[in-house]
């Protein structure tokens, strides 16, 4: 039994029945379906390939892990600090003791040598304190500043304190054991408070103990100081001199000469023009204006008179007396003097106007500095009358405000109110608050009515007859919400100061009387009444 | 197929890596070719079109792996073709056709060094009848479809020279069992008494 077929000759399909069965779009369709999973086919069915790419998906997990909580702790730090809450600086020598004392900082007692650089060594020529008081919630949100303590609680500011240091722009730390004493003033708390420092490379808050209170008395009421002059006056340099430079001299146009006794002086003898710069003076004739001289344009003038002669003056100056001399229409011998300067530099009439020029550009120059300094001395004179003024005036301000009665009764309203006054240790530099927590609340959600154009938003919701929810604004509680779209998130406080932000880190301030409308991702504007036709549709409260 | 030309194919090859829409080109070019030789196997015009829609569809998913050795991309194409062939018989278990013209015998009885007689025919066919399929395809490919031996050896993954080695013993092979055959007639003959 043959295992094959054998054709002779038989007829093939001809080109026309083989292209019927051409159809390359099915067969590219047919390697698109089959290709689709190709990687993951050769994955499966290759075991290596497949424990390989676990390996790496486990690390790309663990990685995304690491950043993404990275991520989100940066989200809750947001911003970096906003520049209008700006540090207060103070430059002193490292090796004194200094303390800082301003309204809400009653206390801030710096030993000396207490800092040391990044290598160790320890900092004792100066260094520069800087510090900023964050009073209202505000301030710690304007600076970026999270104020969530965990998942579940948050913390509610009643002061706080930031506190760096530098040398030469470089920053120093607290050396090991040394700790500056602080004291800071709040109002009386119900709630228990605390002492939290912020760990900015954890970006998280932590208990830190040693927070005492004492009562505030008469006596630790801070007195407003007694106004002073001399040291704004000092730090503004204006015990300077007031007296204005002499007014620059604008040099004369010189004029060129043939002297009849040139010979008498052999500085002159080999000059056939000399060339002259007139001296103004007593027994001094103005060249110029006695028609002595001719003008010639904008150049150098020459000799209008026929007979000039030179005589030295005495002095050191190089001084001469030129004596310029003609004869009258009667006969008579008229005779100038003009005491002039010799241009030993020109010798011809070119060179004379170069000169002139040169020394006319000088002049320009001069004057513009001359009123640029008159201008400053000016400037100076009423800054410093502007500040003598404002002194006084804040000296009868003192003054009154410091007679004994006036004294007596601020005292006792401060003293009545509930102050405390808290001390703490601060052993590392870096941002403090005294705050008390509260539980973190779950979200709610505020929702934006229409955006910057009018478009109205969630018009599904009006038209089902919901309305949205907004707060109503008489206890203020910090939080920092991100605008997405156009819905805000807010805890479900009743009363709360919204700080919104946006991803592109700007900021707005909602509050019961506003109306913020926005575009896309943005807050474009935030105006001051909700229009009338959402008041009428919000709950009653 | 020249040198030019040849490196006109390679480009298009290239292209068609890149983009697999290109692949089309190759397809219209070849695909009259290797659908003849499919046909000549399997013997029936549908069963030809979707061996021959696999081999290009084989072609087009591993285009990647195509290297250009100097001979045009049908060889490659040819490779394929035979194992899909092969498979085909795996799966359909009927007979494989050898088709070949007159001419495709003339050339072979000249290889042989016999006269192209209706019995030496016969005994060709019947030597065919007996090659492996390895062998058989060397013939066809060389007599049949008329390939050069570098192409040849580039379909059966050989060297041009070995190619040439194998073409000469399996010639004489087949000259051999011609030549038992003629022997075993001329008994038959002779025991006739003819």
């Amino acid at each position: 039994m043959t295992q094959y077929k054998v054709h002779i000759d038989k007829p093939l399909p001809d080109s026309k029945r083989i292209k019927g069965h051409q159809d390359f779009d099915t067969l590219y369709d047919q390697y698109q379906v089959n290709t689709r999973f190709q990687f993951w086919r050769q994955l499966y069915q290759n075991p290596r390939y497949f424990a390989g790419l676990a390996a790496v998906l486990a690390v790309i997990f663990l990685v995304y892990q690491a950043v993404e909580e990275d991520r989100i702790m940066e989200l809750a730090f947001v911003n970096p600090p906003i520049e209008q809450i700006d540090y207060q600086s103070l430059t002193f020598p490292a090796g004194e003791p200094i303390l800082i004392e301003t309204e809400g900082i009653r206390n801030l007692h710096i030993p000396a040598l207490a800092f040391v650089d990044a290598t160790g060594l320890l900092v004792s020529d100066s260094v520069e304190i800087r510090f900023r008081e964050l009073y209202a919630p505000m301030d710690f949100a304007l600076l970026g500043v999270p104020m969530q303590y965990d998942s579940t609680q948050q913390l509610v500011a009643a002061t706080g304190v930031d506190v760096q240091a530098f040398r030469h722009g470089e920053r120093v730390f607290l050396k090991e054991g040394i700790q500056i004493e602080a004291e800071m003033l709040v109002m009386n708390q119900e709630a228990e408070l605390q002492l939290y420092y912020l760990d900015s490379t954890a970006k998280q808050w932590s208990v830190r103990q040693g927070l005492t209170q004492k009562p505030m008395t008469a006596a630790s009421v801070p007195r407003p100081e007694k106004p002073i002059l001399l040291a704004q006056i000092e730090r503004e340099d204006l015990n300077g001199t007031t007296k204005a430079s002499a007014t620059p001299f604008k040099p004369g146009k010189p004029f060129g000469v043939k002297l009849k006794n040139a010979a008498d002086y052999p500085r002159f003898a080999n000059y056939q023009w000399t060339y002259w710069e007139y001296l103004e003076g007593p027994g001094s004739d103005n060249p110029w204006t006695a028609g002595l001289i001719t003008e010639i344009g904008s150049e150098v003038g020459e000799q209008a008179w026929e007979d000039v002669r030179v005589e030295r003056l005495g002095g050191s100056a190089e001084r001469y007396r030129l004596r310029f001399a003609r004869q009258t229409t009667d006969a008579k011998i008229e005779s100038r003097v003009v005491v002039a300067r010799p241009l030993f530099e020109a010798r011809n009439q070119a060179q004379a106007n170069a000169y002139y020029q040169t020394q006319l550009d000088k002049y320009d120059q001069d004057i513009a500095v001359w009123q640029s300094e008159r201008q400053a001395l000016l400037e100076r004179k009423s800054l410093k009358e502007r500040l003598q003024a404002a002194y006084a005036q804040d000296l009868r301000q003192w003054q009154q405000d410091n007679t004994a009665p006036e004294v007596e009764a601020r005292d006792s309203i401060v003293v009545a109110k509930p102050f405390l006054l808290y001390h703490f240790k601060i052993d590392r530099l870096g941002t403090y608050q005294i705050a008390k927590l509260v539980a973190r609340p779950e979200f709610s959600r505020a929702i934006l009515l229409t955006d910057s154009l009018g478009n109205l938003l969630n018009g599904e919701l009006l038209a089902a007859g919901k309305q949205p929810v907004l707060l109503s604004f008489d206890k203020i509680t910090l939080y920092r919400g991100q605008y997405r779209n156009d819905t805000l998130f807010f805890p479900p406080l009743e009363n709360a100061q919204i700080l919104l932000s946006t991803e592109a880190g700007e900021m707005a301030f909602v509050n019961p009387n506003s109306w913020l409308e926005a575009k896309e991702e943005k807050v474009v504007s935030l105006k001051s009444e909700m229009p009338s036709e959402v008041i009428e549709g919000l709950p009653e409260e | 197929m020249t040198k030019e030309q040849l490196q006109q194919e390679h480009l298009l090859v290239e292209a068609a890596k890149k983009q697999p829409r290109r692949f089309g080109v190759l397809y219209e070019r070849y695909y009259e070719q290797i659908f003849l030789f499919v046909f000549k196997r399997v013997d029936q015009e549908e069963s030809a079109a979707d061996v021959t829609s696999q081999v290009f569809l084989k072609a087009m998913s591993n285009l990647k792996k195509y290297q250009f050795r100097g001979v045009p991309f049908s060889a490659w194409l040819y490779r394929i073709a035979i194992n899909e062939v092969n498979q085909h018989f795996r799966e359909v278990k009927s007979k494989r056709a050898i088709s070949m013209k007159s001419t495709d015998i003339a050339d072979i009885m000249e290889e042989v060094e016999e006269l192209p007689q209706d019995e030496n025919i016969q005994q060709m066919l019947a030597s065919l009848e007996l090659l492996k399929p390895d062998e058989l395809q060397m013939i066809e490919l060389r007599f049949f479809e008329r390939l050069a031996f570098k192409e040849i050896a580039e379909i059966c993954n050989i060297t041009e020279n070995n190619a040439k080695v194998r073409m000469y013993r399996l010639l004489g092979k087949m000259k051999k069992m011609m030549a038992g055959d003629s022997q075993k007639s001329e008994v038959r003959r002779t025991q006739s008494g003819v």
